[in-house]
C-alpha cells in the first residue's frame, strides 16, 4: 500500500513542455491531446509584466468529485496506489466526470482534431481504438485507462499507472538518478530538465515528497473544494501551508 | 440496444449485459424483474444481476424488462401459428399437452409482455388470441395471489386498443378450469432437451470457470477487440417497445385512427440545458440525440423510441429535463436549442450561456490557473 504523489516546484519549471511532450509519447496521444500540459499565466501590463507556468496533471484526489459523478463505476480509486483510473470497458462516454472535475484534467477527444490535418486518416485506429501511432509503448491495460484509448471514452492522466504500479514494494521514492527506481518513474517527472517534479509516497514520512512538503510548504490545490489532491504545488515560500486555510508566516 | 455480452444466470435465464439499464449505469435505476420474480430470487445492482437457487422458470422476469434483455431458454414463440380456424390458444407448461395439444405453449401466461401479446394478437388476426386460465394461479408458486399473472399485460394491451378504437381483437382470458390436482408442482422443464445427455465431469467444470453466476461485470467484453462495452455511439430501440408500438400501428391502420400520445412519454427542458450531452450517452435507446451543425446545437427527442425509463432526467448535471410518461410526440422533437460560438481558446464549438468567449473546460481552465495562482502567490500580490 502507498499513496503516490508529485510535486511540482513552480519555481523551477521552465515551461518548456518536456513534460508535455514525453507525457504524450508514452501513452500514445493524439498530437494536441495532452493528458498533462504546462498552463501560463500573465499578470500586469507592459512593461510590468509578469508570467508564470503552471504543469497540470490529474491531481488524483483523495476524494475524487469524478469517482461520484461517474454513473458507471468506470473512473475509481485504484486502492493500492491510490490512482485514480478510468476503466475503459465501462466508460459510455457520457462526460459527467468532466462537469464534475474542478481541476479541468479530463478529456474527451472525439469530436474534432486538435492538431490539423487530422492524423487519423494517416494512422487509422483498428478495433475501436483512436488511432494507431507509428510509435506506440508496449503497454495496453484498458481497465486502467491505460494504452491507446478507444474512441467514445473520457480519457485522463494515469500517473503512469504502468510503470509506477510495478515499483519495488516500499521505496519511498521514485527518482529518475536512482538506477533501481529510474524505470518505475512517471514519464513527466523522469524527462523533467529542471528537475521541478519529484514523485513519491505521500504514506512514507521518509520520502523526499514529504520532505519538500513540509520544508518548502507544499500546497494543494482548490483545498476548499474537499477534494484533496495528491499533487502538491512548491512555490518560493510565499505559499500557504498545508492546509491552505491556515493563516501562518504570511511574508 | 447493441448486442453485448450473453450472460448466464443459471437455470436457463441469460441476461444481454449491453440492454440492461442497472447495469449500464447508476441512472438506470430499474427493478423490474425484481419486482416480477414470484420466487424472490433475482436481484439487481449495478454490480451485476444475481440468480439465487429457486427459480421456478417462470419467465415472468422476461416480460417485465423494458428492453427485452433477458431470455429464458425454451421460451421463444412459434414462427408459424397452429393451424385452425378457431382461437389462436395460449397455454401455460404445467397443463398437459393432452388438455390442449393446439394450443401455443409458454413457462406461464405471466411471461407474456404487452409487446409480445400485441404481436400475437396481430399475428393471429380474426381468430382472435385466447388465454386459457385453468384456476391453477392462485394456487401456483409462479402465481401472484388472487390476481391472474397475465392480467396487467392485458390491461396494458386493452387500454391501448381501447384508445386506438380497435377493441375488436383484444386477447381475452378464458376460464377453463381443471382439477387442481392435475397441476404438477413445479414447472416442466421442457426447455431442457430431453435427449440431452448428463454432463461429463469435465464439462461441469468448464460451464462453472466460464459462466461465475451473478458476476457478470468480471466479463471483459473490450478485451482483445479494443471496443468500450457500451459507447456512446450506437444506441438502439429496445425490442419490447418496438414490438408493442409495431403491433398498435397496425391496429390503428385497422381502425383508421392514430396512436394517442398517451402512448409516447415527453421530455422536456425546463431552460437549463447547458448542452453537457450527458443525458444522450445515459439514453439506452437513442431517444435522445444531439445535433449540431451550422444552425447550432440541438437536442432532439423522440418519444417512439423512448422507454420512459428516467435516465436522462438523473444523468443531466443542470436537472434540465422533465420526464412525463405519457402525453408526448411521436415524431422527433427539438427540446432544446444553444446557439453555438467558437472558443477563443481551443477552437471548439461551444453553446455560450451569456456572451462567454470560452467554452466550459477552457473557462474551467482558466478559472483554475487563477485561483491556483491566487492561493500560491497570495502574499505577494
Amino acid at each position: 500500500m502507498a499513496k503516490w504523489g508529485m510535486v511540482i516546484d513552480l519555481d523551477k519549471c521552465t515551461g518548456c513542455q518536456a513534460c508535455t511532450t514525453a507525457c504524450a509519447m508514452e501513452n500514445s496521444r493524439l498530437p494536441g491531446e495532452n493528458w498533462q500540459d504546462v498552463l501560463f499565466y500573465s499578470e500586469g501590463r507592459f512593461p510590468n509584466v509578469s508570467i508564470k507556468w503552471f504543469p497540470r496533471p490529474c491531481m488524483h484526489c483523495e476524494h475524487p468529485s469524478c469517482v461520484s459523478a461517474c454513473p458507471t463505476r468506470a473512473t475509481y480509486k485504484e486502492a493500492e496506489g491510490g490512482f485514480v483510473l478510468i476503466d475503459w470497458n465501462k466508460c459510455i462516454g457520457c462526460k459527467a466526470c468532466m462537469v464534475a472535475c474542478p481541476y479541468g484534467v479530463r478529456f474527451y477527444t472525439d469530436e474534432r482534431p486538435v492538431v490539423a490535418p487530422d492524423i487519423r486518416g494517416v494512422f487509422p485506429g483498428k478495433d475501436g481504438r483512436s488511432w494507431s501511432p507509428p510509435y506506440r509503448g508496449p503497454q495496453d491495460d484498458p481497465s486502467h485507462g491505460v494504452g491507446i484509448q478507444p474512441n467514445g471514452v473520457v480519457s485522463k492522466c494515469t500517473f503512469c499507472y504502468h510503470k509506477v504500479s510495478k515499483a519495488p514494494k516500499g521505496v519511498a521514492d521514485l527518482d529518475e538518478h536512482d538506477p533501481a527506481t529510474k524505470e518505475f518513474t512517471p514519464a513527466c517527472v523522469r524527462m523533467c530538465p529542471p528537475k521541478a517534479r519529484y514523485f513519491g509516497d505521500l504514506d512514507n514520512p521518509a520520502s523526499t515528497v514529504n520532505k519538500l512538503i513540509a520544508d518548502k510548504r507544499g500546497t494543494r490545490l482548490l483545498d476548499h473544494t474537499g477534494n484533496k489532491p495528491q499533487v502538491y504545488y512548491l512555490s518560493g515560500g510565499a505559499a500557504a501551508a498545508v492546509p491552505s486555510s491556515r493563516e501562518t508566516n504570511k511574508a | 440496444m447493441e448486442t453485448g455480452t450473453l450472460l448466464t444466470l443459471g437455470d436457463g435465464l441469460r441476461l444481454e449485459e449491453g440492454a440492461c439499464l442497472p447495469l449500464r449505469s447508476h441512472f438506470g435505476q430499474c427493478r423490474a424483474c425484481e419486482k416480477a420474480c414470484p420466487a424472490h430470487v433475482l436481484s439487481v445492482s449495478i454490480d451485476g444481476v444475481a440468480l439465487a437457487p429457486g427459480c421456478l422458470g417462470c419467465g415472468r422476469c422476461v416480460s417485465a424488462c423494458p428492453t427485452d434483455a433477458l431470455e429464458l431458454e425454451g421460451f421463444e414463440l412459434p414462427a408459424a401459428l397452429p393451424a385452425g380456424a378457431g382461437a389462436v390458444e395460449l397455454e401455460c407448461f404445467k397443463v398437459p399437452a393432452s388438455a390442449n395439444a393446439e394450443a401455443i405453449r409458454v413457462p406461464c401466461l405471466g411471461a407474456l409482455s404487452p409487446g409480445r401479446l400485441a404481436e400475437l394478437t396481430e399475428r393471429a388476426g380474426a381468430r382472435g388470441l385466447v388465454l386459457v386460465d385453468r384456476g391453477w394461479c392462485g394456487t401456483c408458486s409462479a402465481g401472484c395471489g388472487a390476481t391472474h399473472p397475465a392480467k396487467a399485460a392485458l390491461d396494458v394491451l386493452a387500454l391501448w386498443l381501447d384508445a386506438i378504437g380497435a377493441p375488436d381483437r383484444k386477447p381475452r382470458l378464458q376460464s377453463r378450469p381443471l382439477p387442481a390436482a392435475a397441476m404438477p408442482e413445479a414447472i416442466p422443464h421442457t426447455r431442457r432437451d430431453p435427449n440431452e445427455q448428463p454432463l461429463s465431469r469435465r464439462d461441469f467444470f468448464r460451464r462453472l470457470a466460464e459462466n461465475p453466476t451473478g458476476r457478470p461485470r468480471d466479463v471483459s467484453p473490450m478485451g482483445a477487440s479494443g471496443r468500450a462495452a457500451f459507447p456512446a455511439t450506437g444506441r438502439h430501440q429496445s425490442r419490447e417497445r418496438r414490438r408493442l408500438v409495431d403491433a398498435l400501428d397496425a391496429a390503428a391502420a385497422r381502425a383508421g385512427t392514430a396512436l394517442p400520445a398517451e402512448l409516447f412519454p415527453r421530455v422536456t427542458n425546463n431552460g437549463a440545458c447547458a448542452d453537457h450531452r450527458v443525458c444522450t450517452a445515459a439514453c439506452p435507446t437513442g431517444a435522445l440525440k444531439a445535433r449540431a451543425d451550422a444552425q447550432g446545437a440541438r437536442l432532439e427527442f423522440a418519444g417512439e423510441a423512448c422507454i420512459a425509463c428516467g435516465a436522462c432526467t438523473r444523468a443531466c448535471p443542470e436537472g434540465a429535463l422533465v420526464l412525463e410518461a405519457h402525453g408526448g410526440a411521436r415524431a422527433p422533437a427539438v427540446i432544446a436549442t444553444h446557439a453555438q460560438r467558437t472558443c477563443e481558446a481551443c477552437g471548439d464549438a461551444f453553446a455560450p450561456r451569456g456572451d462567454e468567449a470560452l467554452c466550459a473546460t477552457c473557462a474551467k481552465s482558466q478559472r483554475f490557473i487563477r485561483d491556483a495562482m491566487s492561493q500560491l502567490y497570495r502574499a505577494r500580490s
